[in-house]
């Protein structure tokens, strides 16, 4: 497993960074930020996916409430429901998790590229040469890597890049936080607005600040993708609906959500959008012909 | 957005909110685990320093910093390793008194350093990866002085717990790599923040220090040197350091003066690293690189003489060992396990090179090997030991053919368990080398020619 590990992930990345630092002057600090940047752009359409389905599932909100209150006692057909929604509408209900996971092995093995990149012992810095394509000699006068950029040491916790780290996680979180009037879910979005940036913020008094710097660029593009794709959010929320940009109109109506529609059964609901879709189809085509 | 659309969409929200804490808090743990496995990242207790003779016992050290005397007659041969009161020990901790041993814990007490012993002073001389410095009176190793390299090491100890949320740039202290040499009442080391300096072996106190600039008693903060990571090599009066950025220094052994420009001797074309120490051969110095290359130097000044690898002839891998000199032959290996040997004439011009590729058991030529040792030589037999898998191979200096491949298995003691792998150059006396086990919590023997590999336990409960 871990030979599979240093082979598919760890050494290529490994030689990636050298290679990057040896192109950037024999910058680490430039070398690890261009990374991250690297990473976030392959990342971006994720990221995008991810910010499109959190606003189509707040549009969506008020036909999924429906059938919750339709099947509330039946769990498994209330999952159909949910699903053929989802399917319709075109969202992957774990949309927003994947760039989460999907970074999660580059936290992990960035964390050990950086402790082999600026050895923090001797140890390290031998075994560096082993992970070293041997075929790519001109690596070989980059090492050992200058780890000081603008004058701190990328190889030891900074202090201050811990609260950059918790800062801007925090902006980012309050950015893409949904609105909640139920306390429960506002109890769990303000324990995790508050938790995740303090135990970034922590666990970078314990790493190497070069970590934390990949955090921080993380957080920052992060930040200005967000505000692109869906404005301020949360944290202008009187500027979210001037800055965003319009999401595309679902197919819901204000009808879904009348109370009336709530109480049909699912024969009459499916009868009802097949009499909407063919008066829709009826008026486009005397529409058409009125054209000729 | 109204209040009653905000009420439907948490209810829709309440099974992905749910989803996202658990991979929240699945990556809170995974990150915990991370460092937690980790946990000494930040503190050496292990270090890679050799063992060394000292009248006939050998001195070893342990994890977390001891030194012990081990007398080589009671070593078991063969079998399970077995523990034995040593005739004298050192632990650090005994430095409480006289020296900042709360610093100590902190920097963690690995020894990378191969300590040095004056039999004239009769002192044995370790040195810390924390940069303190210790003169041990021999045979008892009862302290006799103490030192950082790092002036401002002391300082740094105090702080407590939260010294670490000091903001901006703090200061790293000094680190002790490179082996000590002792001459004629000095203890000359080169550190990894690129001070070189001498400490009278008698009194502890720091004769001389250079760092682009002489200065006697103390060390200024920083050099303009860069990071050394072995011994230094001393000939006719003056003291040679082999530096990560590529040069040489050269310094008066007894006063660190110089009239070299930041006392750099020799540099390589393109700055890259030179791990190990020099070594001497009639007028001519021969030095490996992580280029690939090694260079035959001038003694005189310091150019170059040859490379004895050029652009249509590369070495298979990269050079941390430094090279052994025998009868004209000069003997190096690559960290991927190529052995090379090279025949020079008086001039330094190459006339014949060999080659074997050493190899683990079932795998391809270089795979998991890390060799970091200089070979050692016992009677005609080339010893090289590798630091990831353990093995010893046996090598005959005349005809080049391996002769003989033993693997380092897993020693056991109680509760101690070695890891594989030999992390330092062994100890080459008679026909029996002595080299720590990983982690150093065993002292081995082996004597040439045999598989049986003799252990001792040198942890202290």
């Amino acid at each position: 497993m871990g030979d599979l590990w240093n082979a598919l992930i760890f050494d290529p990345m490994l030689n990636s960074l050298i290679i990057l630092y040896t192109f950037l002057g024999n910058n680490f600090g430039l070398t690890i930020i261009v990374f991250t940047l690297i990473v976030n752009i392959i990342m971006l359409p994720l990221r995008l996916k991810q910010i499109r389905s959190t606003k189509k599932l707040a549009v969506l909100g008020p036909r999924l409430q429906a059938i919750q209150k339709k099947y509330a006692n039946d769990s498994q057909r209330r999952g159909q429901e949910t699903m053929r929604i989802y399917k319709e509408e075109g969202i992957s209900p774990l949309g927003c998790l994947g760039p989460l996971v999907i970074q999660m092995p580059i936290w992990i093995s960035l964390y050990w590229c950086i402790y082999a990149l600026i050895p923090t012992f001797p140890e390290n810095f031998a075994s560096l040469t082993s992970h070293m394509y041997d075929s790519l000699e001109f690596l070989d006068t980059a090492i050992p890597l200058n780890s000081t950029f603008l004058g701190l040491d990328l190889g030891q916790p900074v202090a201050l890049f811990a609260l950059f780290v918790g800062g801007s996680m925090w902006v980012l979180q309050k950015m893409s936080m949904m609105e909640s009037t139920d306390p429960r879910q506002q109890q769990t979005q303000k324990m995790m607005l508050w938790m995740m940036p303090f135990m970034f913020g922590f666990l970078c008094l314990q790493f190497p600040s070069g970590l934390s710097m990949y955090w921080m660029t993380s957080n920052l593009v992060g930040i200005a993708v967000q505000y692109f794709v869906a404005g301020w959010g949360g944290l202008i929320p009187s500027a979210d609906t001037n800055n965003s940009v319009p999401v595309k109109p679902s197919k819901i109506n204000e009808e879904d959500i009348s109370s009336e529609e709530e109480d049909l059964d699912e024969k009459q609901y499916k009868n009802k959008r097949q009499d909407s879709r063919r008066r829709n189809r009826n008026s486009s085509n005397r529409a058409r012909r009125k054209q000729r | 957005m109204t209040r009653s659309q905000s009420n439907l969409i948490n209810l829709d929200f309440q099974s992905m909110f749910k989803k996202k804490n658990i991979l929240t808090y699945m990556m809170i743990i995974s990150i915990v685990i991370l460092s937690g496995c980790d946990s000494d990242r930040f503190t050496a207790d292990y270090g890679w320093a050799s063992p060394i003779l000292v009248e006939e016992s050998v001195i070893s050290m342990s994890e977390k910093g001891m030194v012990f005397v081990a007398d080589t007659n009671l070593l078991p041969v063969t079998g399970e390793s077995e523990n034995q009161r040593p005739a004298a020990k050192f632990s650090p901790e005994d430095s409480h008194q006289n020296c900042d041993s709360d610093y100590l814990d902190k920097a963690g007490d690995a020894i990378y350093s191969t300590p040095a012993y004056s039999a004239n002073n009769s002192t044995l001389v370790v040195g810390y990866y924390s940069g303190l410095v210790v003169g041990l009176r021999y045979p008892d190793l009862s302290l006799k002085w103490c030192n950082f390299i790092d002036p401002l090491s002391k300082a740094n100890s105090s702080g407590g717990f939260f010294s670490f949320l000091s903001f901006g740039p703090r200061h790293q202290p000094d680190t002790l790599i490179g082996n000590i040499t002792v001459h004629d009442g000095l203890a000359i080391m080169g550190t990894s923040k690129g001070f070189i300096l001498a400490i009278s072996i008698d009194t502890g106190n720091i004769k001389w220090c250079y760092n682009g600039e002489v200065t006697t008693a103390i060390c200024q903060p920083e050099s303009v040197l860069g990071s050394m990571y072995d011994s230094p090599l001393v000939d006719a009066g003056k003291v040679y350091l082999s530096s990560l950025d590529g040069s040489i220094y050269s310094l008066d052994v007894y006063d660190g003066t110089t009239k070299i420009p930041n006392a750099t001797f020799f540099q390589t074309a393109n700055k890259s690293a030179l791990i190990s120490k020099p070594s001497a051969l009639s007028g001519m110095f021969i030095i490996t690189s992580l280029d690939r290359n090694i260079y035959v130097i001038n003694k005189k000044d310091g150019s170059i003489i040859t490379t004895l690898f050029d652009d249509t002839e590369k070495a298979s891998g990269r050079f941390w060992a430094g090279s052994l000199i025998n009868d004209n032959q000069i003997y190096t290996v690559t960290t991927n396990g190529r052995l090379y040997k090279f025949e020079i004439d008086t001039s330094g011009r190459k006339k014949n090179m060999a080659s074997v590729q050493l190899k683990n058991r079932g795998q391809k030529a270089g795979e998991d090997i890390l060799i970091t040792s200089s070979p050692i030589l016992l009677d005609d037999t080339l010893i090289i030991v590798d630091s990831i898998s353990g093995n010893i191979w046996e090598v005959s200096s005349s005809s080049f053919q391996s002769s003989n491949t033993v693997e380092l298995s897993p020693v056991k003691h109680g509760s101690d368990e070695s890891w594989q792998g030999i992390p330092s150059e062994p100890l080459a006396m008679d026909r029996t080398m002595y080299f720590h086990s990983s982690e150093k919590k065993f002292l081995c023997k082996k004597d040439l020619h045999k598989d049986a590999i003799g252990c001792l336990s040198v942890t202290e409960k």
